[in-house]
């Protein structure tokens, strides 16, 4: 649909230029808004303005109540519902908003007797920025009892956007006109109906008589001739906004956003798609209460103390453990945590997440078994359970013990004072069979400058975070087609695509690791792309 | 040596027809000597021609005849004062003027009428007209002429002077400043809409925003608040005109006219172009007309120089319009084709790295100042269309990967919201999406044509716009037509209205209320409160008590007697929180101030909610009702007595009152039932009042509408009326539909929770939002007055999409991006010249750009990037400086523009196919965005960002100060509440 108002006009012998039908869009919405604009009258002013209303000065023919055939249309009006759009058609003799109204009225009056129309019958535009943007199309129809045997009607379409208005003019001026054409040609055979009826009657004579206006009714001989105005208008506006459509392209969501939704599909299906092998009853729980951490973390939450963010934990853990743990995260080691406190356990891990993409984070927050490395990089245990040897020989991991320092609380301490408390007395203890590489990752350095830096605020940092992720994804996505989907590849190449790419030796763990958390779809789409180009 | 030449020479021209194959230009057929200009004045009713274009002639070849034609002049223009225009006789020996007037051609008073319409119309302001003269079309344009400053008076043709002045005039452009305190923010700064504002990283935020926002501007709800302010533009302007000493005293009306095309019958083909052309690229042809006009107002004020100055804007105008309509178009824009044919997809992609990477090879080295990266830089910078293009869709349910993809959102948009998409596409093309809002065209000097081209070519990709479709299979409104008049002659009589129906005996509750009629049930809530709602909207309220008078019969009246009507005041206890108020007018009529703070964007959904109450109540009061002479049946009497059957024709005002108490009824139930709304609930209310309020209303509603449905008087009684009454009496809470007490929870929700920061909030989730706020507020079905017209089936069209318009005369996207020309052009978002002498165009261009903005809406900068391949230069000049002429500045690469090409180079260079460098480079113009949110965030929440630490905020958040201004562009865009202060 558009913003416009199409109405019917006719120049009546009594009462002058006059708006007889018109049709606009409603939005409900719309609807609402627009008539608010009235309510900017104060209550003390209410009572003016109402009674402006009833006396409405630019209608004379309703102050007086003066009933003309001529001039009238339908009692009830009409309306067509557009649900698909939200939009209702409304027909009546006039538009409902005082604004609107005296709008169309001033184009009615331009139409029918200020503005000329070369040729008489055809279509002109004209308007300014106040009184509206006016597509007018007149026309006469035959009629033996009219002075001169005609009368004048006009179509006017009324929007504010002038530009749309004349942008729409191919389309509207062929259309008006077959409206037109459907009246007169309708009129006609009235007309000369009426004519063969009344051979004799001189042309005068009617004038002298001034009969009453006939309404188009009449004219056409069409008791429906107003609804199927109704209907052709409402096929004039929705038909010519529809005309012109644009497409607009967005971005690829992002590859954590791809991940997410690859999960919600997960759990849909009750199964997931990646860890589907080998799944047992027990581990479908625990990947069922992974997923709900992983939503949702404020109603997984659990009454606890409970680290805030990742910058909260690097202050409790010092700087240089952290730097020691994040290494281990950012580069795909299991880090196994060992805690009586399920709280703790899950906040670690949620702080410890936002250095890794989406799809890196595969979490088992808090488990009575140990649960093998390809499952999880975050594992959370009760503290009875021993890790099997073979993992302690064979698995790259770190394992952190979270406990408490001794010392008891005194009872005094609100609930909010004894968890602060009692974050404070928090004892890492950290231990790897793994050697970690000399040099850990470039981003880890930027990604620890950003966290010590006081003058970033949380927020500030979360985007940085969020800026480095994606800026390595990138590099990450260049090295996955690269070895994926390039063919053979040299050594050679292989150092020079990580020159471009601006990665160094010591990145090269993230980036392996990295490329497990790329999204399915994203590696099909490389996969098959590569396939169809070659 | 020779031969390899040849070679070379052979596959380099192979190589440039790779991007000028397809259809070649065809120029289509103008002649500019054909468009006329017509100019009359009206000076208290007289009317008289000033210039004609086709009865002028050269004095050199009619010298003979200079004292005849200037006295031909001085005749037809008498009536305004003679005294000056004789002058121009007498100074004609000093001034050799170039061009004489002859007699006016034989049409020129038919062409007056059709000018200036039949009879003298007042009128504010200038107006457009279009008209027809068979083949012929007539632009007009009637105005008031401003004067130009005095100095001008002096008239040399001193253009900069009459672009100052006007620029000083009041036009009701100037009006919306977007500074404007209280002025919402939005990116045309024009209105204060509540807007459900997505936070800063929203995706798509800008492109969404700017379409939904005109669709709102040029809505009609907006006329109240758009004709206040134009009015007294309207009003200021006359008086700052004041009578102009040295020009025509007393203020007259100019009518000027452009006729285009000849009088002979032309060729229909071209003559439908030319017409399609001039309809869509019409506000490119009002800027010129707007520049003529300025001449002719110049002209009017300088008698002897009036025809020569005419002219010599006549010709201007000529040249303008031919540049616009014939200069040769980019073939295949890179953009707009990959969107456009996805099937050759591939073959532009393979095509376009291959020029791109040729170019990075060549141009982008220390030698020529890395000119590659500074020009892309440039107009990733300013053509700003890209960023949403990269902005990450939300979660798109969709099993494959998109790359970039159509957002989905702009077809509900355009269902819900309509806007112009060829309006949304200029809007794209000259980058004006971004806060502050800017304008952008890109200037290729070269004197090698084929570079020149090769990277016209290039930058087609960058600068970016939506693409346009036409869709001709609509049907036809012929067949439509004979179809449904065969219908409707079979439905015969219209049947009765299920309206609202009577109850058959008397509620006992009614009843009970009216005999007590001269109760007056008082909950009044006053006193000014101090309203903080949702953190944003923040304004102070009276809340005076809400009266609800109601007129109206005992039932034991004779309807007759109108005077008699017992009168039932209730005031009315509306429950008045926050929600209510913050959107209630104040006291003094002001316009609801809608500051947004600067920190947060909030949604504001449920300002909707609250409008409706206030609806409500004023509907509630209906005097109007009452004092209405003509109304001779009491609104009750009418209702309980069964006799009282008066058939009485609808008058306008029982139209009205149709739509606005039915509209009040259904808002008052959204009101009570928005759970969101935390308040005193009505349940505080005594029951016993309690049930007065709503049937009260209800009641006058349903008589109101019966007036209009004097057939359903007397039809079956009872049913849903008294089902109604009866629920309302009993719980005083109108049911409500599981779904709108749902809906308007979610709605309230994102502005109540989280007001530091909102989450991103998806397009797809704004459309369902709106989507449902629409539906929440048309959820009362069976109360809607809508029930009451004749309910027609909508009329079917297709709507299915068609293909995307590639013809130039119907879109921007195909249209503005020009070929290599001989010199410099108007208009064109890109195009390449050879031309460097053109500042002086330039410079008026800039002017016109702000001045009369072709987006019709304020531009607050326009921006013009010219880049010289033959000195490596890239060039900003921009409108804002106020020196003149305007401060050239030399643009820097961004770095990260500069490793992104060097990227795309170097993977490319390892044989990694076409496609895939270009998802680099989409993943690289991503991470830029991704920068610029940072950086958003960063000086959101630093608590004072002084435009000095640069260097701090670089070092900290690890970019190159080359970067800033592309960053901060961008985040204009995203983060529209930033005034940014750096750079």
């Amino acid at each position: 649909t558009m913003n416009a108002i199409i109405s019917l006009c006719h120049f009546c012998e009594a009462h002058g230029p006059q708006v007889i039908f018109c049709t606009q869009p409603l939005h409900p919405l719309e609807r609402t808004i627009s008539t608010d604009s009235d309510d900017t009258v104060t209550d003390g002013r209410k009572a003016a303005r109402s009674s402006s209303i009833t006396n409405e000065p630019t209608t004379p023919t309703s102050a007086k109540n003066e009933f003309c055939r001529g001039c009238s249309s339908e009692k009830t009006g009409f309306i067509s519902r557009d649900d698909d759009a939200q939009v209702n058609y409304i027909s009546s003799k006039q538009p409902y908003d005082r604004e609107v109204y005296s709008m169309s009225r001033q184009a009615c009056l331009k139409s029918l007797t200020g503005e000329v129309c070369p040729g008489k019958d055809g279509p002109i535009f004209f308007g300014n920025d106040q009184q509206g943007h006016v597509l007018s199309y007149t026309f006469h129809i035959n009629d033996t009892q009219a002075r001169g045997s005609c009368t004048r009607y006009s179509i006017l379409v009324v929007m504010m956007d002038k530009i749309y208005l004349l942008n729409s003019w191919p389309f509207l001026v062929p259309h008006l006109k077959t409206v037109i054409e459907h009246i007169t040609k309708k009129a006609n055979v009235v007309y000369e109906r009426e004519k063969i009826k009344l051979p004799l009657q001189p042309p005068q004579a009617s004038r002298v008589r001034s009969k009453p206006a006939r309404s188009l009714i009449d004219l056409t001989d069409d008791r429906n001739i107003f609804k199927i105005l109704h209907l052709s208008f409402v096929w004039i506006l929705k038909a010519c906004g529809n005309r012109i459509t644009e497409t607009l392209l967005e971005g690829p969501p992002t590859e954590d956003s791809i991940i997410d939704m690859e999960k919600q599909e997960e759990t849909e299906e009750g199964f997931c798609l990646i860890f589907s092998k080998k799944v047992n009853i027990d581990e479908v729980e625990e990947e069922s209460s992974n997923n709900e951490t992983a939503e949702s973390p404020e109603t997984a939450e659990e009454e606890g103390p409970a680290i805030t963010n990742i910058r909260h934990l690097m202050k409790i853990l010092g700087e240089d453990k952290f730097h020691v743990l994040a290494h281990h995260v950012v580069i795909g080691n299991q880090i196994v945590v060992q805690s009586s406190m399920a709280s703790i356990v899950r906040s670690v891990f949620n702080a410890l997440k936002s250095l890794l993409p989406k799809g890196c984070c595969r979490v088992i927050p808090y488990s009575h078994q140990y649960e093998e490395s390809w499952k999880c990089n975050f594992l959370g245990l009760v503290p009875e359970v021993e890790l099997p040897l073979h993992i302690m020989s064979d698995e790259s991991f770190v394992l952190v013990e979270i406990s408490l320092e001794d010392q008891k609380p005194t009872d005094t301490q609100t609930k909010e004072e004894e968890n602060d408390d009692l974050l404070k007395r928090l004892v890492f203890k950290m231990a790897s069979p793994t050697t970690l590489p000399e040099k850990a990752p470039n981003a880890l350095y930027k990604m620890e400058l950003a966290l010590q830096n006081e003058d970033l605020t949380d927020t500030v940092v979360e985007h940085y975070l969020i800026c480095l992720k994606e800026e390595w994804m990138n590099k990450v996505k260049v090295r996955f087609k690269f070895t994926k989907a390039g063919g053979n590849r040299t050594a050679e190449d292989t150092k020079k695509l990580m020159q471009v790419i601006g990665a160094k030796e010591e990145d090269t763990p993230l980036l392996k690791f990295w490329m497990q958390g790329l999204s399915l779809q994203y590696r099909q789409h490389i996969l098959t792309a590569s396939k169809s180009s070659r | 040596m020779a031969l390899l030449k040849i070679f070379q020479n052979r596959k380099c021209g192979r190589n440039s027809n790779l991007f000028n194959k397809g259809k070649e230009w065809k120029t289509p057929d103008f002649d500019p000597s054909q468009i006329r200009l017509l100019l009359y004045s009206e000076l208290d009713g007289n009317r008289s021609i000033l210039f004609d274009s086709k009865s002028v002639i050269k004095v050199e070849e009619k010298q003979s005849r200079c004292s005849r034609s200037s006295k031909c002049h001085r005749r037809e223009t008498q009536p305004n004062t003679s005294p000056n225009t004789s002058a121009g006789e007498n100074s004609c020996p000093r001034y050799q003027a170039k061009y004489q007037l002859t007699k006016p051609c034989s049409d020129f008073k038919t062409l007056e009428e059709v000018l200036f319409g039949s009879v003298g119309m007042a009128q504010k302001g200038s107006s457009l007209k279009v008209h027809f003269l068979w083949s012929q079309m007539l632009l007009t344009k009637v105005f008031i002429p401003t004067t130009p400053k005095q100095e001008s008076l002096h008239c040399d043709l001193d253009l900069d002077q009459s672009y100052q002045s006007q620029g000083e005039q009041t036009s009701p452009r100037l009006i919306y400043q977007p500074e404007k305190p209280h002025t919402n923010v939005t990116s045309s700064g024009s209105f204060h809409t509540p807007f459900p504002s997505p936070s800063s990283n929203a995706s798509s935020y800008s492109s969404m925003h700017r379409r939904w926002m005109r669709s709102m501007a040029t809505s009609f709800e907006g006329i109240k608040k758009r004709n206040s302010q134009d009015n007294l533009a309207a009003q200021d302007a006359p008086n700052s005109l004041g009578p102009q000493p040295g020009c025509r005293k007393r203020k007259s009306k100019l009518a000027l006219g452009i006729v285009f095309g000849g009088d002979q019958k032309q060729n229909e083909q071209e003559n439908l172009i030319f017409q399609n052309f001039f309809f869509s690229h019409i506000t490119l042809i009002e800027g010129h007309l707007e520049k003529l006009k300025m001449a002719v107002e110049k002209a009017y004020c300088s008698k002897n120089k009036f025809v020569d100055i005419v002219m010599e804007a006549l010709e201007i105008f000529r040249g303008d319009i031919m540049d616009l309509y014939t200069t040769p178009r980019l073939s295949e824009p890179v953009w707009l084709s990959m969107m456009s044919h996805p099937s050759y997809r591939y073959q532009i992609c393979e095509t376009f790295m291959r020029e791109l990477v040729s170019l990075i090879n060549k141009f982008d080295s220390k030698n020529n100042e890395f000119f590659m990266s500074t020009l892309v830089t440039a107009v990733l910078t300013h053509h700003l269309a890209w960023v949403p293009t990269v902005t990450p869709a939300g979660g798109t349910p969709s099993k494959t990967y998109l790359h970039n993809h159509s957002a989905k959102w702009v077809d509900t948009l355009a269902k819900t919201h309509p806007y112009n998409p060829l309006w949304a596409q200029l809007g794209d093309m000259y980058g004006a999406i971004g806060y502050p809002l800017k304008i952008a065209r890109t200037i290729i000097v070269g004197k090698k044509a084929d570079i020149v081209r090769k990277i016209l070519y290039i930058l087609s990709y960058f600068i970016r716009c939506s693409d346009v479709h036409e869709n001709s299979e609509l049907g036809s409104l012929k067949s439509f037509l004979e179809d449904i008049s065969l219908e409707a002659q079979e439905e015969d009589k219209t049947p009765v209205q299920e309206g609202f129906k009577f109850p058959t005996g008397a509620d006992e509750k009614l009843e009970n209320y009216y005999n007590n009629s001269n109760s007056v049930i008082n909950v009044t809530d006053s006193g000014t409160h101090d309203v903080h709602s949702s953190g944003d909207f923040n304004r102070s309220v009276d809340r005076k008590s809400l009266k609800l008078d109601l007129h109206g019969h005992p039932i034991l009246h004779e309807g007759s007697d109108v005077k008699r009507n017992n009168e039932v005041e209730s005031s009315l206890e509306m429950n008045q929180d926050e929600g209510y108020c913050s959107i209630v007018q104040s006291e003094d009529g002001e316009k609801i101030k809608c500051r947004l703070s600067t920190d947060n964007v909030v949604e504001n959904v449920r300002i909707e909610t609250v409008r409706n109450v206030n609806r409500a109540i004023t509907n509630g009061t209906c005097e109007e009702k009452v004092t209405n002479p003509a109304n001779t049946t009491s609104v009750f009497s009418s209702k309980l007595s069964h006799k009282e059957a008066t058939v009485k024709t609808p008058s306008t005002a029982d139209i009205k009152h149709l739509y606005l108490s039915e509209r009040s009824l259904s808002m008052f139930n959204e009101y009570m039932d928005d759970d969101s709304i935390e308040t005193k609930t009505i349940d505080e209310v005594p029951e016993d009042k309690r049930v007065v309020i709503h049937p009260a209303i209800r009641d006058l509603v349903t008589s109101q509408s019966l007036e209009c449905l004097p057939e359903a008087l007397e039809a079956e009684v009872g049913g849903t009326h008294q089902r109604r009454l009866g629920s309302v009496g009993q719980t005083a809470r109108p049911k409500v539909s599981p779904l709108s007490r749902q809906i308007s929870s979610e709605l309230s929700k994102p502005s109540t929770y989280n007001p530091g920061r909102c989450r991103s909030v998806t397009p797809t989730e704004l459309n369902r939002r709106r989507h449902l706020s629409s539906t929440s507020s048309f959820d009362f079905d069976h109360m809607d007055p809508l029930v009451h017209f004749k309910e027609l089936s909508m009329p079917s069209i297709s709507s299915e999409k068609n293909s995307s318009i590639k013809m130039f005369d119907r879109n921007f996207g195909r249209s503005l991006l020009a070929d290599f020309s001989d010199h410099y052009l108007s208009n064109f978002v890109l195009h390449g010249t050879s031309d460097t002498n053109f500042k002086e165009r330039l410079i008026i261009d800039l002017h016109m750009a702000t001045q009369h903005p072709v987006l019709d809406e304020p531009i607050t900068e326009a921006v013009f990037i010219v880049a010289d391949t033959d000195k490596w230069t890239v060039d900003i000049m921009s409108s804002k400086s106020s020196d003149q002429p305007p401060k050239v500045s030399r643009v820097v690469a961004s770095q990260l523009v500069c490793n992104m090409m060097d990227a795309v180079q170097q993977l490319h260079k390892l044989k990694m196919s076409s496609e895939f460098c270009l998802m680099h480079l989409e993943d690289r113009l991503q991470e830029i965005y991704f920068k610029s949110i940072m950086l958003a965030e960063y000086l959101r929440d630093s608590k004072n960002p002084g435009p000095c630490d640069i260097k701090g905020i670089t070092k900290l958040l690890g970019f190159d100060a080359g970067d800033l201004p592309l960053l901060v562009a961008i985040a204009g865009t995203h983060s529209p509440h930033l005034s940014l202060g750096v750079v």
